[in-house]
């Protein structure tokens, strides 16, 4: 701010921004790796600049750890409350599909501070999670399950005075995994709309990044009871606490399907946004002439980082573990390099340069780790990664600008030749099962009367078929009205005329789709890692793995969540 | 235990659109109704029974190129006929904001008000109305007057000057009727796949998973 109390806008350089035709493309989003830009590390600045003022008003738990509990927060001078309910559950009833219906823990945040009534009025539905019902007082509604491996291990192992297995913590990385947060206006909870004025909270995902924070802490404390109940039990004087560093080696997991997926294709304003942001701050990296002398040791530190937790990142799937062994060995052979042209003019862009001839992976996790020291010329993008106004529809704009659009944004949907079976071979649908997204095969059965409407190319080929015969000056209202079946396709091609990150660059019905890559992209943006792909459709990732818990973040250790990596005794 | 349905300005949203798009309406247009709908709530005005009543009554097959209205030039009056708001509604609004003065029977002027309402708050615009071509009023004067019906109705529209949009008031909407919500459901589910064990495997996961 001036002296006069006007915002000053400062102005950075920046070089040119990657083309939409290389960054929205399926294999190179699916190799993103979170950012300092993701929403978890936007929060963490904010709850440390801020203060959190965490404060754990009711812990009703029973020896077992089931029962009622609750975590006070103040942002902005307002209360939110983490409504924890913990449940037995029988283990033949715990999924992680979206289809289950009892879970270990149900979770609510919720606006204000609950009284006694609102806790246990809303037991019975949180408890049933969709099928229940909320109000404008409910913000999130969450629930989680144990990875009970190493949630019995640690209870053991503090029950009898002693700390876990490093290398069990470090490989699992959680206590418990969401298999859904849900937030936005569903089941009649409190709408976006309704709190974006409140500055802490005007940022994409903000208060569900929020809950799964909260939710970390209720597991440490819940291991931790749990651990001096069984103690008691046993006839001991005590149980161990469990030691800072492995509160903070254990995260929340998540196990995240095709529910995701839709997302990036139905919001395309807000997907623009996001993808500018992040290839804005690379541009205004690539544009820093030197590094300074402590941006340079950082840098330097998370090479170490990056190449410690490329060496501990293990997953099940041979397709991801020879990527991930890929990506450790040309990333170990690229670190002398680095170290290098770190110290030379314009380093980071040089840094990009270099990796260029090699695979997306390398790329995205360059993109990462040179944007993470440079937070100071970068940072304040965060502020811009909401949509207030989504996709609109001009019909006054005539056939010719439209034709100009379709031939400057679409011309690879053009290419693609659809008369080829394999370019229409799947079809995206909702099961009545939960509201499910699905992706099958479009010969299997007779869905596609009920095909979401993710077949761009498809969309757009036909829009322009019915273009092409039509006089240059004609309004698009008109072919509407003689169309109607373009109209939603004609608000998105307008839309990425000013939107040009807004449009994945690929067939979504193809037969060599992998929906995993739309899924690890939207998480990217999460600001997840440790990502563990069980099959092209579904994944496993941890959140806040390695960020301070809320009784030790600071201002100075806020920003120390990169790319988790532990030491392991052995 | 809360009873008393509470409906947010999404589930509004996608309840419309998924009603409109399991009713065959052309996706696009199911956008526009949907948008249309919270355009009305904003104005303290429930849509849900006029919504319902085109919804009972809209036949996709019976659209041909035949019944669709010629566009007529800039300035110019259209005289349009009988129409289907489902079907030309958001058109209608298209060549009002083209700077066609339209005319038109529709089949529900409150959803067709809406229309032209929500285009207010997503571009820089105004429309006004008129029952006869002779007193015009603003779009949100009428809708809150309360003097509009849910049936047929002859509408005129035209454009005005530009004017600045402004977001949509989405706080304390009006509330639907149980039954009433239940029956738009009972569109919306239309879009949906009964599961069975084959498309259940389409999810990519495993049924169960423990760790």
């Amino acid at each position: 701010m001036s002296i006069d109390g006007s915002v000053e806008l400062k102005q950075f350089e920046q070089v040119e921004l990657r083309p939409p035709s290389t960054v929205m493309r399926l294999e190179r989003m699916g190799s993103f790796f979170p950012t300092r830009l993701s929403f978890l590390r936007s929060l963490l600045r904010r709850l440390a600049r801020d203060g959190m003022g965490l404060k754990r008003t009711a812990f009703k738990l029973d020896d077992d750890g089931f029962g009622q509990a609750v975590y006070d927060v103040m942002l902005d001078g307002q209360h939110y409350a983490l409504i924890a309910y913990s449940q037995a559950l029988a283990p033949e009833d715990r999924t992680d599909r979206v289809i289950a219906e009892a879970w270990d823990t149900c979770f609510i945040l919720f606006d204000g501070q609950p009284g006694p009534n609102d806790i246990s009025r809303l037991e019975g539905h949180a408890t049933q999670q969709e099928a229940g019902q909320y109000d404008e007082r409910v913000l999130v509604l969450s629930r989680a399950n144990k990875s009970v491996r190493l949630f019995d291990h640690v209870v053991e192992r503090l029950a009898d005075g002693q700390q876990p297995d490093a290398e069990m913590i470090g490989k699992i990385g959680y206590l418990m995994r969401t298999t859904a947060v849900y937030g936005n206006g569903k089941f009649g909870m409190a709408d976006r709309a309704e709190f974006m004025d409140r500055p802490s909270l005007s940022q994409p995902f903000r208060l569900e990044m929020l809950t799964v924070y909260l939710i970390r802490e209720f597991t440490l404390d819940l291991v931790n009871h749990v651990a001096a109940a069984r103690a008691s039990q046993n006839g001991k004087a005590g149980s161990a606490e469990l030691a800072d560093q492995f509160r903070r080696q254990l995260g929340i997991g998540n196990s995240t399907g095709l529910g995701m997926a839709p997302f990036l294709v139905g919001h395309p304003v807000l997907i623009n946004n996001w993808m500018l942001v992040r290839e804005t701050a690379l541009a205004r990296v690539r544009a820093v002439e030197t590094a300074s002398q402590s941006t340079r040791q950082e840098f330097l530190n998370l090479l170490q980082q990056t190449k410690a937790h490329l060496q501990q990142w293990q997953v099940d799937g041979q397709f991801e573990q020879d990527r991930i062994e890929k990506l450790r060995h040309n990333f170990n052979e690229m670190i002398p390099q680095c170290e290098s042209l770190s110290q030379q003019v314009k380093p980071w862009d040089k840094l990009l340069r270099a990796c260029e001839d090699g695979s997306s992976s390398l790329q995205e996790l360059m993109v990462s780790l040179i944007l993470e020291p440079n937070g100071d010329i970068i940072d304040g993008l965060c502020e811009c990664m909401e949509d207030t106004f989504g996709p609109k529809l001009d019909p006054v704009m005539n056939v010719d600008e439209v034709r100009q659009i379709l031939t400057r944004h679409y011309d690879w949907a053009m290419q693609i030749d659809l008369t080829e079976e394999d370019q229409t071979a799947m079809v995206w649908y909702v099961s009545e099962e939960k509201a499910e997204p699905r992706l099958g095969a479009r010969a299997k059965d007779n869905k596609e009367h009920r095909e979401m409407p993710h077949a761009i190319p498809r969309k757009v080929q036909a829009f322009a078929a019915d273009l092409q015969d039509l006089d240059g000056t004609t309004l698009l209202g008109e072919v509407l009205m003689r169309h109607p079946e373009h109209r939603d396709i004609a608000r998105r091609v307008q839309t990425v005329s000013n939107h040009p990150f807004a449009e994945i660059r690929d067939n979504l019905v193809a037969d060599n789709v992998r929906p995993i890559d739309l899924l690890r992209c939207k998480l990217s943006f999460f600001g997840a890692s440790k990502f563990d792909p069980r099959s092209d459709r579904w994944t496993r990732i941890t959140l806040y793995q390695g960020a301070p818990t809320a009784r030790e973040l600071t201002v100075e250790n806020c920003g120390d969540v990169f790319l988790p990596a532990f030491e392991v005794d052995k | 235990m809360t009873s008393a349905l509470h409906i947010s300005a999404n589930q509004w949203r996608t309840s419309v659109l998924k009603a409109c798009v399991g009713t065959l309406v052309a996706r696009g247009i199911a956008e526009d109704i949907a948008d249309a709908c919270l355009a009305l709530l904003a104005l303290q005005q429930n849509p849900l029974q006029p919504l319902l009543g085109c919804l009972n009554t809209f036949h996709p097959s019976s659209s041909d190129v035949d019944g669709v209205p010629d566009w007529p030039d800039v300035g110019a009056t259209a005289h349009l006929g009988s129409l289907q708001v489902l079907k030309f509604g958001p058109s209608i609004i298209d060549m009002a904001q083209a700077g066609i003065v339209c005319n038109c029977d529709i089949d529900s002027m409150i959803l067709l008000l809406g229309l032209a309402q929500a285009r207010l708050h997503s571009h820089d615009m105004q429309l006004e109305c008129s029952r006869d071509g002779t007193n015009w009023q603003t779009i949100d004067g009428a809708i809150s007057s309360g003097n509009v019906h849910s049936g047929p109705e002859t509408c005129w529209l035209r454009a005005q000057k530009a004017q600045s949009r402004t977001p949509l008031n989405m706080t304390n909407l009006p509330q639907p009727r149980r039954e009433d919500w239940v029956s738009l459901q009972q569109f919306a589910d239309q879009i949906m796949v009964p599961a069975d064990d084959s498309n259940r495997a389409d999810a990519g996961a495993g049924l169960t998973d423990n760790d």
